[in-house]
């Protein structure tokens, strides 16, 4: 066996070289399916649609295009006004049912696609802030793979656990001298040097292989050759290369990044000749520049960490303006390419020297010339690389309450109040007529206007409230910036007024840890929009002005089930009732996430307590009708024109159309 | 026992190695309290007599010291006219008006709202927040104890305790301590030192095998263990109270003052709802000790895991993963309501505004305990339990009994 598969069969076996790749590869694969969300939801959820007008717009953004994209918005918008009017003039009898199945049809032709029109007029508007090197295309999978700018932290410990003994393990039981008596052995460091290169080399290749292939199945990859301006991360971006340049270049110099820091492992491992001053240097070397400098500082040092990290080597210019003063400041200065050259070189000739230098110390002593130029050597690389080193709830079982968002609370006797002066929310008991704060803690909401309550939902004994609260600790633009906005689902025990927070998420999308920030997409934007909410067991829904987002309480996982928020919306528990876009009842089920219309009852309004559903009928001018839940048993309740109906325990009220009071009606009616 | 501590602290922590990454990091921590200053402060503009820097500095004599009316109509007499010619944004924007302290109108305003008018607002206040806070938590005991709720009423009764009486009856220049406490860059230092230091406590021998003779003599096996243990605490203390004081000492250097000591501590806005009542200089101390405990317990426990390395590497990246997920779980849960995540992880006490910043309780046996106590008597626990097993898990020194074999040490005896 030649001294080269010694080295191989050392490396790979005995320190256990291919147990950690396969770990890293492993692990790397685990992390980014699990830690994925796609930047662009609405993209991602109206999927088909989108498609279906970036098929005629794809590319770039043509006189045509732009053209058509105004034409579609303008039918769009006619066609919710058209809509609108002949419902009416259907349930008004103004028209024959024949009419309106001909037009409606056409219609909805018009706006079936209406929310994938949304996401792609929003990229309209990106793209024409600068059309020349913007086009239309499916992002989230380019954003996946190249709006990244975090480190991977787990090929970074992958290195450290692969490199670092190579040359160590030879020191701790001073083989090394040793080898160098072995007829091969003048070639050994050479050899463990390509074999590291050629290791990491793999590694890095195949994350980014791996990468590439999650987001080409999950999200797609199409139109490679588009300008990677096409994508927001590099909006600004003067460089002009395509997505798939873009890739394949931040690729290449992350694996450049993986073999400088080999190099640098290796040259402190040979220096030090100890694990923990190797380590620690591998450590400090990447992890102190980058919580403590600005991303700018970071792109221009001589050091692994920038080519391991890569995108925003081709990320423009940032500039914000200070709140305070209102002065713009470059939150990032674009790299360029004269810089990254530059860089580049500066790098590669200390890795050189850092190689020349391994190799030599690992050569027979007898070949030096002088013991003084080797040490002059070592420290002219050690100052090199020193310089750009130091960088001058658990929850009891929901009981079962019909909601209705559109009526009041009956919370066992209290009453939810909120005081005119100061917005606070308290509970008033009616029969005695104490009340009592809501928010249980003494301290929310009086040092911070930021602290609101938003919604609540009652499900004896319990009553559930969210709050939102805004913090912001150290913040000034181009900053660290610690702004914090959460949204908090809390219990409250009406009979003991014992309070715990069942459900809490920050819903910022950019986020900021120790001076890294990052992004983690707007999946959770939502809840900053939410006006009203219910739970089951199993999942929160959140009602927002763009219909309900079901989160499963136990994955966190949102759906957004298309259900409207025009009107009333019930829940039974197992069920949430709504008028559709017709104004037909539709139920959903939540646990099989069906949908079924009731096609005879076509609503004003409706609402619904534990057996019946009472709804003003628009088929029949206004009368309230009574049906089961099943939509069977339909009774007439009033034959009064009404608008709206709530109910309570006892009572339906009903708001007559004609003197606009409120009428109440005994349920036994 | 005593001279066994002090030669495993010289042999394990008084290298030239590890002097030199304590220099290279107090320097690169002493840039970045300068970066923060740059960065953060509106008053490192510089010492032009136009500059903000200069003109607080000169309102500040007419301000520091006792709130009083005659201080704050004088401020509002000043400033309410600025506001309303700026309020509709149609003021001049020139940058040389004699009139003006910093030359332009905007800047005046922004200037004494940022530094005197909203601070001034806050310290005034304060103490009828506090006291509305103490009142809802008299009520609340009251509720909770018709109710029977013995823990709700018992941690209310806390916090009326805590809140009734507090104010803040002087004004002074608060930003270096906001910025101080809210610094984290240091922690991370202390815990890549300790990490250093500590990993190799036990590796360092069994690199050598020096571990296997240790047990031949009478101070080797469990009694060298206890003193690489002492000594290793001494260091990752010393370390962390060094760095603390550095911090210190680098922010009143580059803030170029250490004013708004005698503060109390919730005078900085971001501790409104602080878990204790002591002035900021105080919480600087309490500070210090309370981020020692926390990196003596992570030390303890990579330790504990560094006993199972036959070298620094496993050990050493285990470690660092550690410290990692603690880092990253602790900074990015820090804003959650649920005090066990902080309790549990003892990066809390590193960045310990996590724990001091909210009056936020755990129950016991029915008693309420804030939850920086709980914090530290967990990380207590944790370090105890680590140094038990480590003691449990070291060898004894069986080869020098069993057969009798003495010491060289024990001959010359």
């Amino acid at each position: 066996m030649s001294g080269f598969m010694h080295e191989v069969k050392k490396i790979m076996l005995c320190q256990r070289g291919l147990f950690y790749i396969a770990l890293v590869l492993l692990f790397g694969t685990v992390w980014l399916a699990l830690s994925d969300n796609p930047v662009d939801i609405a993209m991602e959820q109206y999927k088909n649609e989108y498609e279906w007008y970036l098929e005629k717009v794809n590319g770039y953004c043509t006189e045509e295009s732009s053209l058509y994209l105004e034409q579609e918005a303008e039918r769009i918008a006619k066609a919710k006004e058209r809509q609108n009017s002949l419902l009416e003039n259907y349930y008004d009898g103004k028209i024959s049912e024949s009419e309106y199945k001909k037009e409606s049809r056409e219609i909805e032709k018009v706006l079936e696609r209406q929310n994938g029109f949304e996401v792609i007029y929003q990229q309209y508007l990106y793209i024409c802030e600068n059309a020349g090197n913007r086009c239309f295309l499916q992002t989230n999978g380019w954003m996946g793979l190249l709006g990244k700018g975090t480190l991977n932290f787990i090929i970074f410990l992958g290195i450290l656990l692969i490199v670092t003994p190579v040359f160590c393990s030879e020191y701790s039981c001073q083989m090394d001298t040793l080898i160098l008596t072995a007829r091969e052995g003048r070639k050994s460091a050479l050899y463990k040097l390509l074999i590291m290169i050629a290791v990491v080399l793999f590694l890095s290749l195949c994350i980014s292989l791996i990468e590439y292939g999650f987001y080409r199945f999950k999200y797609g990859l199409p139109h490679g050759d588009y300008p990677i301006q096409s994508i927001r991360y590099f909006a600004d971006s003067s460089k002009s290369m395509s997505l798939l340049e873009g890739y394949v270049l931040i690729g290449l110099l992350r694996m450049f990044g993986g073999v400088f820091l080999t190099i640098l492992l290796m040259f402190i491992s040979v220096l030090a000749k100890k694990y923990a001053v190797t380590l620690l240097t591998g450590a400090v070397s990447v992890i102190i520049p980058y919580i403590g400098l600005s991303k700018t500082s970071i792109y221009r040092l001589p050091l692994p960490l920038p080519f391991l990290l890569g995108t925003d080597f081709f990320a423009g210019d940032i500039v914000m303006s200070d709140a305070l003063t209102g002065d713009e400041k470059i939150i990032f200065a674009e790299v360029g390419t004269v810089t990254l050259l530059t860089l580049l070189f500066v790098s590669v000739l200390l890795c050189t020297l850092a190689v020349v230098w391994i190799l030599r110390r690992n050569s027979n002593r007898w070949l030096m010339k002088s013991g003084q130029k080797k040490r002059g050597a070592a420290f002219v690389v050690m100052f090199g690389l020193a310089l750009a080193v130091t960088g001058c709830a658990g929850r009891g079982k929901t009981g079962s309450v019909v909601y209705n968002s559109s009526a009041g609370y009956d919370c066992m006797g209290y009453e939810i109040i909120q005081d005119a002066g100061n917005f606070d929310y308290s509970l008033k008991n009616t029969s005695t007529g104490e009340t009592y704060p809501l928010a249980r803690s003494p301290m929310f909401g009086v040092f911070s206007d930021e602290e609101e309550i938003r919604a609540f939902y009652v499900c004896p004994p319990y009553l559930y409230y969210t709050t939102s609260v805004m913090e912001s600790y150290v913040n000034r633009v181009g900053n660290y910036n610690s702004n914090i906005t959460k949204v908090s689902v809390i219990e409250l025990n009406l009979n003991t007024f014992e309070e715990k927070t069942i459900f809490e998420q920050m819903t910022n999308s950019g986020r900021s840890l120790l001076g890294i920030d990052y992004e983690t997409g707007d999946k959770w934007k939502f809840l900053d929009f939410h006006l009203a909410f219910f739970l089951n067991d199993d999942n929160l829904f959140f009602i927002g002005n763009d219909g309900i987002t079901k989160v499963n309480r136990h994955t966190r996982k949102t759906v957004k089930p298309g259900i409207p928020a025009n009107g009333n919306i019930s829940f039974d528990g197992e069920s949430i009732f709504y008028k559709n876009e017709q104004g037909v009842l539709t139920r959903y089920d939540v646990s099989s996430n069906e949908t079924y219309a009731y096609e005879n009852i076509v609503a004003y309004d409706f609402c619904m307590d534990e057996q019946s559903i009472y709804y003003v009928s628009r088929t029949d001018g206004g009368d309230l009708y009574s049906c089961g839940k099943d939509g069977n048993n339909k009774e007439l309740i009033s034959h009064i024109p009404a608008m709206s109906v709530t109910c309570d325990t006892g009572n339906i009220y009903v708001l007559s159309k004609e003197s606009g009071e409120e009428i109440a009606l005994p349920k036994s009616h | 026992m005593t001279r066994l501590i002090k030669y495993e602290f010289y042999k394990l922590f008084c290298k030239r190695s590890i002097l030199v990454v304590l220099i290279l990091f107090s320097v690169v921590n002493l840039f970045k309290i300068n970066s923060e200053f740059h960065s953060y402060s509106y008053l490192a503009d510089g010492n032009d007599s136009r500059s903000w820097n200069s003109v607080y500095w000169q309102l500040y004599e007419d301000y520091r010291g006792e709130i009083t009316a005659e201080k704050i109509n004088h401020l509002l007499s000043i400033y309410q006219p600025l506001a309303d010619a700026t309020a509709d944004m149609t003021a001049s924007t020139a940058k040389d008006n004699p009139d003006m302290m910093t030359g332009n109108i905007y800047s005046d305003r922004n200037i004494l709202e940022k530094y005197y008018v909203e601070p001034m607002e806050y310290f005034y206040h304060y103490r009828t927040y506090a006291l509305q806070v103490a009142e809802r938590a008299k009520e609340n005991a009251a509720v909770y104890k018709e109710r029977g709720q013995t823990y709700e009423a018992r941690k209310n009764s806390v916090i009326y305790h805590l809140y009734s009486g507090r104010s803040i009856k002087a004004f002074a220049y608060e930003e270096m301590y906001n910025y101080y406490l809210n610094y984290d860059f240091s922690g991370i230092l202390v815990l890549f030192l300790c990490l250093y230091g500590v990993v190799s406590t036990f590796v360092c021998e069994k690199e050598t095998q020096m571990d296997m003779l240790l047990l031949t003599n009478p101070g080797g096996g469990k009694k060298t263990t206890f003193a690489k243990i002492t000594a290793a605490s001494l260091f990752v203390i010393s370390v962390a109270i060094w760095f603390s004081v550095v911090d210190y000492i680098g922010f009143v250097y580059f803030f170029g003052t250490a004013e708004g000591g005698n503060l109390p501590l919730y005078a900085v806005s971001n501790f409104s709802t602080a878990a204790v009542n002591c002035n900021l200089w105080q919480y600087a101390i309490l500070s210090a000790v309370i981020r020692a405990v926390g990196i003596w317990t992570m030390s303890m426990v990579f330790l504990l895991i560094s006993l199972f390395g036959r070298n620094a590497l496993v050990p050493f990246v285990a470690d660092f993963g550690a410290a990692l997920c603690f880092i990253i779980t602790g900074a990015s849960q820090s804003c959650f309501s649920n005090a066990w995540l902080k309790i549990i992880n003892p990066y809390s006490l590193l960045a310990n505004r996590i724990l001091f910043g909210k009056t936020e309780f755990i129950g016991f046996a029915g008693y309420p305990v804030q939850s920086f106590q709980a914090a530290i008597i967990f990380a207590i626990i944790v370090g105890v339990v680590s140094i038990t097993a480590m003691m449990m898990l070291s060898k004894r020194n069986s080869y020098c009994r069993e057969r009798g074999i003495k010491c060289l040490d024990l001959c010359t005896k």
